[in-house]
Order: structure tokens, then sequence, then C-alpha cells
């Protein structure tokens, strides 16, 4: 079976749809009540290394892109999912991986975005005397 | 139990870079540790927004002074898949080739560091003076010592004339047996067995909770590494291994480098006479809307970039992600349980792009006073390798070192 068939049977109806846009690269539309049952599934279900997690403000809403590598495969799985820019939350996936708990701290600190159940919400690259609320990764703010 | 904590104020006159590594100690054990970093957070992914496509590259080339090859071809990669280009042949050699140039001089850097920090500085002055030729020779055919802005999205930015190329293989003809020398002597010396062995072990389980990369996973034996798991470049074309070691300690991790620097030599040799012939550049002009990752094998392990474009003249998102950042917090668990005398060692062993272990100071608990720097740090290393030292007499190590031509 190849991968991106393991990732539809392994997600079953999370996995809204699959995108495979090259052969080494693999995108799984979730939606964000899902994540960490997504990422549960390609990391301790299909052994997948967790490489990074990429948040960025597009025009409706605010995407979050949890990037996995299975490298005996040479692909990369991207879990694509969306929160709002009004109310931007999701479940935290560092009680999975010690290796998110940096990155969540970063995009919550750049766009705002909070991690519910992560331990340590300090800010990781601002200042200490950064303001509260400014987000630098957002489209529009004010200083 | 009193438990002492360690600051260390980020800035000082002396260091290069800024970061906080915060120790905690009972006696002389570290029982936890923390890491502040952010002190240079200059929001290159933010500037990356500002510049067009090809001005990228000049900019993320300067994220890292050492691994500056990396960062750009993994966003030109990204970049290239948005475009559905592919460089090249010959484009793919050369970047190929300064990319494992690259290495080599980053490795060797790093031999020298552990060097010191263990307490030879004739083994900081044998690497360095090994690697400088390296550095002469990035000079001589990119026109730069570091930030080599070669590649470009859909080739390389100058072609490099065959002629400049044959020189590598002078310079590996140098290298090779002085590094197969110096692994030989350090593979079996006492002192350093002594030294390394059993130190800041990472196991497996922590390797891919922290999710770690590069020689850091493969000292570890998490069998992962870019150029033979997603080729990009011409590595597929190219016979090599991939050097893995189980004991996850600072030997296993000097052992991979070690070990790396041979197939640095091998990869270097093929390329230079495989290396095909014709034009180094796509030439593209613009980029469509999509989006795309790029991921290449640093010097110190995977850096992965994700670019999205609207088809407009700049990224609309650039994100980076170095090596270091899943490296560096295994330290915690690595360095849990060992002494501060080992501190700097397993902080090095990951060759962080920093030189973070001068930022350790300690403030003793019981007594409540004497704070150590990490200078002091490095000389408790030092004490450390010399009382072992005092047990076996001169080694083979040793000989080899002495028999050194002086360093002019």
């Amino acid at each position: 079976m190849n991968l991106s068939d393991r990732i539809k049977q392994q997600l079953g109806p999370a996995a809204l749809e699959i995108d495979q846009p090259l052969a080494n690269r693999i995108y799984v539309y979730v939606s964000a009540d899902q994540i960490v049952a997504a990422v549960r599934g390609l990391y301790e279900g299909l052994g997948g290394r967790f490489q990074i997690l990429t948040g960025l403000e597009s025009r409706s809403a605010i995407e979050l892109l949890y990037h996995f590598s299975f490298d005996s495969e040479g692909t990369v799985v991207t879990l694509k999912t969306k929160v709002s820019t009004a109310f931007p939350e999701i479940e935290s996936i560092s009680p999975l991986m010690t290796s998110a708990l940096w990155i969540e701290r970063e995009v919550h600190e750049l766009l705002g975005v909070s991690f519910r159940g992560h331990p340590d919400m300090r800010p990781l690259l601002m200042s200490d005397d950064w303001p509260e609320g400014i987000h630098p990764l957002r489209r529009k703010y004010q200083l | 139990m009193k438990k002492t904590i360690l600051p260390v104020g980020p800035f000082h006159p002396i260091q290069e870079e800024p970061e906080c590594f915060q120790l905690h100690l009972d006696g002389e054990r570290i029982v936890d540790m923390d890491v502040r970093i952010g002190y240079n957070h200059r929001g290159v992914e933010k500037l990356s927004e500002t510049k067009t496509f090809h001005q990228v590259p000049f900019l993320v080339e300067r994220v890292c002074g050492i691994c500056s090859a990396s960062h750009p071809l993994a966003y030109i990669q990204a970049v290239e898949d948005i475009a559905g280009v592919r460089p090249p042949p010959r484009a793919l050699y050369l970047r190929t080739i300064i990319n494992e140039l690259e290495r080599v001089h980053s490795h060797l850097l790093w031999v020298g560091l552990a060097g010191h920090f263990i307490g030879y500085n004739t083994v900081f002055m044998w690497a360095w003076k090994y690697r400088e030729p390296v550095m002469d020779l990035l000079e001589e055919i990119t026109g730069s010592r570091v930030n080599y802005a070669n590649a470009r999205v859909g080739g390389v930015a100058r072609d490099i004339p065959n002629a400049d190329l044959a020189k590598i293989n002078r310079y590996l003809d140098v290298m090779d047996p002085a590094v197969e020398l110096f692994a030989g002597a350090v593979a079996d010396d006492p002192v350093i067995h002594a030294r390394l062995k059993g130190v800041g072990v990472l196991s497996r389980r922590d390797a891919r909770d922290y999710a770690v990369v590069g020689p850091t996973a493969r000292a570890a034996g998490l069998p992962i590494d870019v150029r033979r798991d997603d080729p990009y470049a011409a590595y597929g074309d190219l016979d090599w291994d991939v050097c893995v070691e189980e004991a996850g300690d600072v030997f296993a991790m000097a052992a991979v480098r070690l070990r790396e620097l041979v197939e640095c030599s091998k990869m270097l040799r093929q390329a230079v006479r495989k290396i095909p012939g014709g034009p180094v550049d796509a030439q593209v002009r613009s980029i469509p809307a999509g989006e795309a990752l790029g991921h290449v094998e640093a010097p110190r392990g995977e850096t992965f970039h994700y670019v999205r474009s609207d088809g407009g003249a700049n990224p609309v998102r650039h994100k980076i992600r170095a090596p270091s950042y899943v490296n560096v917090p295994s330290f915690k668990a690595r360095a849990i349980g060992e002494t501060i005398s080992d501190a700097v060692l397993i902080i090095a062993s990951v060759d962080p792009c920093y030189s973070c272990t001068e930022r350790l100071a300690v403030v003793r608990s019981a007594d409540g006073t004497a704070e150590l720097t990490g200078e002091d740090l490095v000389r408790l290393s030092h004490e450390r390798t010399a009382e072992i030292r005092k047990q076996y007499g001169r080694t083979k190590l040793d000989e080899l070192l002495a028999k050194m031509p002086p360093v002019v």
C-alpha cells in the first residue's frame, strides 16, 4: 500500500482531502478539532518524524501546517488546518512530542494562536518587554 | 536537596551570539536545564516577505554564517517546486560541490572546538589548519569564505570552470590522509574514550521525541539523512554511505562527523569527475501562485523551508526551520544526571549554530557564592581531562599532535 493510502486508512474520516502534487509531497486537509487525532495517526500510527509547524495568516483564516517527514519513503506529509482569525485556538500536540514545545510557543507569540494544554507558554523569541497582543507575523498591526 | 541555578546574562563583550542557558545543579550534577533564545531574533521570515523571490537567497544565506549554503538551497528548492522548474544538471552538481565543501569546513571547525573544550588546544590548531585551505578554496571559486551567493532560483548564479574544480582534488589529497591519521588516533585514545564515551547519551527514544536531526540523530542510531532519503541536487547520482553510530554519546557524535568527512571527500571527488557541461541557469523569471517546501541536509542536520506564493513578486510566507532548533532542546535529555565538567562538551556536541557554551554560568548553592562563567566551565572540563591524562601518560594521539608541523 502506498503512503497516501496508508494515511487514508490511518486517519479515516479525519482526512477530509488528500493532495499529492508531487511524488514526494502529500498534503492532508483536516479540521482543527481533529488535529491531535491526525497527528497521532501520522506520528504514532505511521511513524512519521515531526519537522515543524508553520503558521500563517491568509485572507480569511490562520492556517496551521504540521509537517512530517517519512524518511524511509523520502516523502514529506503536511497536515493543513485552519483556525479563525478572531479566535485562533487549537489543541496542543506537545503531549505527544517534546519537539512541539518550542514551535507552539513561537506560533503563539508571532501569530497569536492559543495552544490549549501547552504546559509553558512563555515567549520564545520576543523580548520580555514586547507588548502583549502584538503579533508580528499578522498582516496588520500597530506598534 | 539544594538546587543551584545557573543564569547567564546573554550579552557579554566576548561573545558573538547571545543566548542563555540555565542549568539547575544539585552539587555537581545537572538536574534540570532551560534555554532562553531570541536575543538575535532578526525577523528574517517577515523580512523575506519584503524581498523578491530572487533576492531572498541573499537574505537567508545570512541566517547562519556556517550553514550559509544550506538555507538558500532549501528555499530555492521550494520555489523551484512552485514554479515547476528543474535546474540544469550542471547547476545541480555545482550546488552539491559547494554544499559538501561547506560540510567539510563546518565539521573541521567542530572538531577543533571539541578539541578545545576537551583541553587539547593542539587539536583545535590542527583542525583549523586543515580547515583554512577549504575557506581559501571557497573564496577562490565563489568569491567568499562564507555567504557564497552561488545558488539562485533556477540554477546557480555563476558557473565554475572545471579547472577551478580540479583544485578541490588537490585539497582533498592533503586533507584525506590527515583526517585518517587523526581519526585513527582518536578512535583508540584512552583519554578521549574516558572523556567522551558514555557522556551525554541521547537515547533513541529521546532522539525521536525531540525530533533531532543530522549527526545528532545519526549518532543515536536514527539512520536519517535528507541527501539519501529525499535526494536533491546531484546526490542521487553519487555513491556514498550514511554514517550511523548507536551509542548516542559525545564519542558517537564525534565519530559520525569524522566519518562524514571521509564521505564528503568521496562525494566531492565523484562530483568533480562526473559534472556534466551545459548551462547553469534555467532563467526563471516569475513564480506562479502555489506553495512548496524544501529540505536539505545542512552540516548540523535537516534545514527545512516552506514557501507560499500568491503569484506576486514576493513570497507571502516563508517559514525557516534550522536544525539547531530541534537539536539544541535535546540537551535537556542528554545533560540531566551529568556533571558540570561535562556540560560544555554536551552542549558543543550537537554543534549548535552559536558558541553557546560560553553563555553558561554557575552559582553554587550551599556556600551560595562563587559565580562561575563559561570560561570557568571550560576550565573545569580541561581539569577533568588533565586528571584522566595523568592515568594514561603519553598516548598515540599525543604522539601525532607532537609531530604536527608548527602552525604559522
